[in-house]
């Protein structure tokens, strides 16, 4: 079995057991936006990662992909809460945090903000510095989506892991007594 | 004319709907209201007649007697209650016709036992309601605020309105929490047979809309007072157009003249120049009861809340076995997952308290140095950081809430959120 196999076996299973175990309660929103953006920008990532020839996606595209990610991003936190909607930072960091709607709202502007500038940054710097630096600049973006990565691993991720250990554990217990 | 005084007036003559007709004695028990008084009946301890004051007018009496008529025939489908609570009355409705001579006098109505009962208005002051021998939780509240909507959305499936639906016409049964509601002859019909409007308003709990006028859509006025309510209960008593001015804001002093203007500030968008009272505990609400409450408190009247939507939402935390509110670690009842409204309320009292304090001890050992500081404060001019940010605000430190979703609910989201993360950085690559 090759690794790209195994890798293919594992996705179509999480995915399958994501579907299955799903909440049935009704999608927020922002929430739903958020969904979409991902499979928009996995989309296009699966037709020139897999299905067109090289060099087929546009180089001057390739600059601005941080800056397509980051403002889109940005834009759907400034505009989601004039529409009427929630807060949709809560999404991104997890609603597992205890903040006062207040509190909420500043952090979304801050995220907001940040993610404007690191948008105009990326541009700045594909069009202004050596292909090296952006390169680098890029690896930098890529650095913020494993830190989202890891936020959520030590607050989230590790409290499933510990629920579903927990949980297992009892099952063990009454299974073994 | 009191009838007290003249014995020989108090038998009267009970037409129930069946036709049959008794001769009773009345017995006075010093209850009178605007319309009328209330007595007991000799031999029938669980009913009460009201009887209409006899210097009401010909005309009002008419009025009166084909209300009542109506009301006996349409008596609305209550709320089931279980079989083990017995003797649990949730509207005062009238029974049965009370006649002097052949003349339409008043009517009976089941007896509403007070020692088993209190006032809704108790339950929005914790020591009010202490006093009355009953521990307030947000178990209890929400289960009352689920009563009430249920009740309210009988009446509206009936078209009957009750349209001066406030605390002090609400009684609470203070060991089951079903509510019963006073005065149900003041109360609005408007079935397609019949129509009777209800005069009686209180601008606290008037919609805006019909301030100044007559209350032309009775269901939709009974949505605004049953909202203002249920966030009174939740909210120790804070009326949900009680806030503070900010920014030289002219705010009206009265609440009427607040609602008129729709200043509601406890809304998930808050209001530019009204803050909210510093003692609310608003922000611990589930999302969904808070988007209830900005609807209800909108200015758009179409957008308020059905009381059918209230018993909805509230089913789910009145309901145990939902797990839709939980205890906090100091074994308070709390709405799961988010901050408990006790905690926080004893947290904004405490730290009053102890601001008193530090100020008094502050002005007792430099009162110059206190002045400076409070004029700073209020000035916003404090040269040392950490001295403005005393001021300003109480660090808190971040709290996570437990996770109230299954734990496969929970892994499933997840799933999604890292095939998320991957998705983006394969698309950055």
């Amino acid at each position: 079995m090759t690794p790209a196999l195994l890798a293919t076996i594992a996705a179509a299973a999480a995915i399958l057991l994501a579907w299955l175990w799903r909440p049935r309660a009704r999608l927020a929103p922002v929430a739903r936006t958020l969904l979409v953006v991902y499979a928009l920008l996995g989309g296009w990532a699966l037709w020139f990662g897999l299905y067109a020839a090289p060099g087929q996606e546009p180089a001057e595209l390739l600059l601005w992909k941080p800056t397509i990610m980051y403002w889109l991003l940005a834009v759907i936190l400034f505009v989601a809460p004039s529409l009427g909607s929630d807060y949709p930072v809560k999404i991104v960091l997890g609603s597992y945090f205890l903040f006062s709607s207040r509190e909420w709202r500043w952090i979304n502007v801050g995220f907001a903000v940040l993610l404007t500038i690191l948008g105009a940054w990326n541009l700045l710097v594909a069009f202004n510095a050596s292909h090296d630096d952006w390169e680098g600049f890029k690896w930098s973006c890529m650095a913020n989506v494993v830190a989202v990565f890891l936020l959520r691993l030590s607050f989230v991720w590790l409290e499933v892991v510990a629920r579903v250990f927990k949980y297992l554990y009892g099952r063990a217990k009454i299974y073994f007594s | 004319m009191d009838s007290r005084r003249q014995p020989g007036r108090n038998t009267v003559r009970l037409l129930w709907p069946d036709g049959r007709s008794e001769a009773v004695q009345l017995l006075a028990i010093g209850k009178s209201g605007g319309a009328g008084e209330v007595f007991s009946i000799a031999n029938k301890p669980d009913y009460v007649a009201k009887i209409y004051h006899a210097s009401s007018r010909r005309a009002q009496l008419a009025q009166y007697a084909r209300k009542i008529q109506w009301m006996i025939r349409n008596k609305p489908e209550l709320p089931q209650i279980p079989a083990q609570y017995q003797g649990i009355v949730q509207l005062a409705w009238p029974v049965a016709q009370v006649l002097r001579g052949s003349s339409f006098a008043g009517f009976v109505m089941e007896k509403i036992d007070f020692d088993r009962t209190m006032e809704l208005d108790y339950l929005l002051t914790r020591k009010q309601a202490a006093g009355e021998g009953f521990e307030v939780d947000f178990g209890k509240l929400i289960t009352v605020c689920y009563n009430l909507a249920s009740l309210i959305n009988c009446l509206h499936s009936k078209k009957i309105a009750v349209v001066d639906l406030k605390p002090i016409n609400v009684k609470v049964y203070k060991s089951e929490l079903y509510v019963s509601i006073l005065d149900c002859d003041g109360f609005h019909i408007y079935s397609d047979g019949f129509v009777s409007e209800a005069p009686q308003v209180t601008p606290e709990y008037l919609a805006p809309e019909f301030h100044d006028k007559a209350v032309t859509h009775p269901e939709s006025q009974d949505r605004f007072a049953l909202a203002a309510i249920i966030f009174r209960l939740l909210n120790y008593g804070i009326h949900p157009y009680a806030g503070i001015a900010a920014n030289r804001f002219a705010y009206p002093t009265e609440l009427s003249g607040r609602i008129k203007l729709g200043l509601y500030p406890y809304g998930k968008r808050p209001l530019a120049h009204v803050r909210v009272t510093p003692a609310s505990v608003h922000e611990s609400f589930p999302d969904g009861i808070r988007e209830l409450f900005d609807r209800s408190f909108a200015p758009a009247a179409g957008a308020r809340a059905s009381a059918h939507e209230w018993v909805t939402a509230l089913s789910v935390f009145a309901n145990r076995s939902t797990g839709a509110m939980s205890l906090c670690p100091k074994g308070h009842v709390q709405f799961a997952g988010k901050r408990c409204p006790t905690c926080l309320r004893e947290g904004i009292i405490q730290g009053h308290v102890e601001r008193r304090k530090r100020f008094v001890t502050r002005l007792q050992t430099s009162p110059a140095r206190a002045m400076t500081y409070v004029k700073r404060t209020l000035r916003g001019t404090h040269t040392s950081p950490f001295q403005a940010a005393l001021a300003q605000v109480q660090l808190n430190s971040v709290q996570l809430a437990p996770v109230t979703m299954s734990i496969r609910n929970v892994v499933s989201v997840e799933i999604l959120w890292a095939i998320g993360l991957l998705i983006t950085y394969w698309w950055l690559k």
